[in-house]
């Protein structure tokens, strides 16, 4: 099927004559009024008010009307019907991306078009083709992130009828922002950077390497959307895709870290050392990314358990939470970095004093570690009180407490000993930096425990046994 | 044709559906009943393989629904209690989407929308926004959209709510017209006497579990009959008759008369009678039950708590 039926819908809802009609009317108007305006250059005047109209239009309002073309579907109970349809997930996915997109699109073309006839009196056609590219995919970046994180949050409130857009449209221009703005060449007030970025080793024109990377970023995006669209069709998808990514994110930040490591940390050991402690960071990170993102319900967790304990390991692969996976990279990764770096701390001072390099010794890595085990019992522990209502957001406030209000507190008291019950720091001794995580740890782990008997995840069956 | 087995579904800490089995033969109309929260919706969701369960599964023409949802959904036609409609497209646009959704071929897509637009009395209306019909249009347009590829099974959730008198006249004589196109439905709905209209089997549902499953009597299934008959003098013979003649189940029996289930329809029913009489029972009154569907389900619902 060439043309997705989910496509063709939504272009009879999005492209009205009258919408065709009123967007170039508007646009051309505007831009015939910034060139007036601009009287010592019509062109800059032309180039400003495109490019900024772009920005609105594909980037403020593309995000938002991405999230919408699933949310919309939820409100208006449609999503059901669509679920019932025979529509793959690929189809579903680019018809509803592209086609809830193509009035913000048809406007975004005009203006990029207009702003490479402008830019073209300025710079090479080149150039300006770059930045429009560079610009449209940035967009289609912020809107598939608006999408996914629409279908993420899907999954993780079912019930709910309503998908809060304005959040989604968040995550959206946060993806754009790295990628999407290139206002010192815009608008000249700086010359063209010459030095570019260094990645592993090579120096790449910052504009190229914006382009090559937001078009990187773009594809797994696109794979996210996919995938989650596979699983909202009630399709069952292992964890491979996580895992590429992960590995694909560690080795990209990696590079930035390559050849310049001695800027940063406080240690100056080989590649390796670069390596692992960028995929080390990147892990905690994505851990974090799944561990909120992912539903962690009652149900899920004891269908885990109950896979597990038959051994139906296909079965235990499509319920695996992306946070395993991650964790187990992070533990791996951990344990390699904790064989490169020292053993104790290279300063008593504590983190907090060392400025911006980071100086990781084998305890403070295993600090960390701890101290991501803790964070995910906290989260798994107020997940499985199944009247909370939005665990996730109590979790996360938790832990933000923790680590900013309670860290800060004790770090601005000066009380440096009890910071390890707070932070992955240095403490007094080796022991101390992981003794007072380790204890945490326990404690969650023993409440986890009692949560789970308790009855938070477990029903009682009105038969004694479950069919297979 | 559509079987369920030891289907287990949770909500976080509630158990809805707990070990419920069940088959449903081709071409019939299953009216699935029971009380608010018993799990009907959660049941049709998982049938229609829109929700997964935590055990158990569904077979469709032999294969999972849950393994293979795509191919199961252009088999399958299912209407939520709570549908939406695409208020900005024309009955028109719906119907061709929903056919090029489900894999109609481009060459049928229009043929079949006029067909279900007859079908359901909206071919005058194929220009119209679906946005400005009536509650009982837009049922109508929700059930054309459900059926636009011809389903083997279709699964309907509270399909009469929020009708008219005169429209819940018009949704029974549409069903039926499915079902005997060779349509196998499962219908729920909180109004029994209209299931009784055109249901040809009842499947009950109490608190997660099926409590009965059964032929609705007079409905011609396998021509079995469910009987009272009455005795003008008391006989405590009757019980032991009746639990000896052949074709006769179930039997609920007094000195002065009884109620029994009897296979074989009414050709059975002459004979039975003959030998009652033949046997000296003082017959006074021998006839089908007129009990209906609503006491049926209240007399399970009372007395039984699972099969």
């Amino acid at each position: 099927m060439i043309i997705s039926p989910e496509f063709r819908r939504n272009l009879w809802l999005e492209l009205t004559p009258h919408r065709l009609i009123a967007m170039p009317v508007i646009l051309v108007a505007i831009f015939i009024l910034s060139a007036l305006i601009e009287e010592t250059s019509r062109s800059s005047g032309l180039r400003v008010a495109s490019i900024s109209a772009f920005y609105i239009i594909v980037y403020l309002w593309g995000t938002r009307r991405a999230a919408a073309a699933l949310a919309d579907e939820v409100r208006g109970r449609t999503w059901d019907s669509q679920r019932m349809s025979a529509l793959d997930a690929w189809s579903m996915t680019w018809g509803k991306l592209l086609g809830g997109t193509a009035f913000i699109w048809y406007g975004g073309v005009i203006c990029l078009l207009a702003f490479v006839a402008a830019e073209s009196n300025h710079t090479s056609a080149a150039t300006a083709w770059r930045l429009a590219a560079t610009a449209m995919f940035s967009g289609l970046f912020g809107q598939v992130v608006a999408f996914v994180v629409a279908l993420v949050l899907l999954r993780k409130m079912p019930s709910r009828p309503r998908l809060p857009v304005t959040l989604c449209q968040f995550f959206g221009l946060c993806a754009v922002v790295p990628f999407g703005f290139d206002w010192p060449l815009i608008f000249r007030r700086f010359p063209e950077s010459a030095e570019g970025i260094l990645w592993y080793g090579w120096t790449v024109p910052a504009a190229d390497f914006r382009l090559l990377s937001v078009s990187a970023f773009l594809i797994w995006a696109i794979i996210a959307a996919y995938r989650l669209m596979r699983v909202e069709l009630q399709h069952r998808a292992l964890p491979w895709v996580w895992i590429c990514f992960s590995l694909f994110l560690m080795t990209y930040a990696a590079g930035f870290v390559w050849e310049t490591g001695s800027d940063r940390f406080h240690y100056d050991e080989g590649p390796a050392m670069w390596l692992l402690t960028p995929s080390f960071l990147v892990a905690v990170s994505l851990l974090y990314a799944a561990l909120f993102a992912e539903p962690k319900d009652t149900v899920s967790q004891r269908a885990l358990v109950r896979a597990t304990a038959a051994a139906d390991w296909p079965r235990v692969g499509y319920l695996l939470p992306l946070w395993l996976p991650s964790l187990f990279l992070l533990l791996v990764l951990g344990v390699l970095l904790m064989t490169q770096v020292p053993i104790e701390p290279l300063s008593s001072d504590g983190l907090l004093q060392l400025g911006p390099k980071i100086a990781f010794s084998a305890f403070v890595v295993l600090a960390i570690m701890l101290f991501v085990l803790r964070d995910i019992g906290i989260v798994m522990l107020l997940s499985l009180r199944s009247r909370r209502k939005r665990p996730d957001l109590v979790a996360f406030v938790y832990l933000l407490l923790l680590y900013t209000v309670f860290g800060g507190l004790v770090g601005s008291a000066g009380w440096d000993s009890v910071l390890p019950f707070f932070l992955p720091v240095p403490g007094d001794t080796a022991l101390w930096t992981v003794g007072p995580v380790f204890a945490e740890v326990l404690l969650v782990c023993v409440a986890l425990g009692w949560r789970w008997h308790q009855g938070g995840a477990l029903i009682t069956p009105a038969s004694s046994e479950l069919p297979s | 044709m559509i079987s369920v087995e030891g289907l287990v579904f949770d909500y976080p800490g509630v158990r809805a559906l707990d070990g419920v089995s069940f088959s449903i033969e081709p071409g019939g109309i299953t009216a699935l009943v029971g009380p608010n929260g018993a799990g009907k919706t959660t049941l049709m969701r998982c049938m229609a393989a829109l929700d997964a369960p935590f055990a158990g599964r569904v077979l469709l023409e032999g294969f999972d629904v849950h393994e293979e949802p795509r191919k199961s959904h252009r088999e399958m036609g299912y209407l939520s209690d709570f549908f939406g409609l695409y208020d900005d497209l024309t009955v028109r646009q719906c119907l061709d989407y929903r056919a090029m959704a489900q894999g109609v071929a481009p060459a049928q897509r229009v043929a079949a929308a006029e067909r279900v637009a007859a079908q359901v009395r909206l071919s005058e209306r194929m220009g119209q926004k679906a946005g400005e019909l009536s509650r009982g249009l837009r049922q109508r347009l929700a059930i054309a959209q459900a059926i636009i590829h011809r389903p083997r099974f279709l699964l309907l959730d509270e399909p009469a709510s929020g009708l008219d008198p005169e429209a819940r006249q018009e949704l029974s004589g549409l069903l039926r017209g499915l079902s005997a196109e060779g349509m196998t439905i499962l219908v729920s709905s909180h109004i029994l006497a209209e299931l009784q209209d055109y249901s040809t089997d009842m499947l009950i549902l109490n608190e997660g579990r099926v409590v009965d499953h059964r032929a609705i009597e007079g409905a011609g299934a396998g021509g079995r009959l469910r009987m009272m008959l009455r005795l003008s003098r008391p006989d405590r013979r009757l019980a032991q008759v009746l639990g000896r003649a052949p074709g006769v189940d179930d039997v609920r029996a007094e000195d002065t008369g009884a109620e029994f289930f009897l296979e074989g329809g009414e050709a059975a029913a002459g004979e039975l009678l003959r030998h009652l009489v033949d046997t000296g029972l003082a017959v006074c009154e021998f006839a089908p039950s007129q009990a209906n569907l609503q006491d049926a389900y209240l007399e399970r619902m009372r007395g039984g708590d699972g099969q």
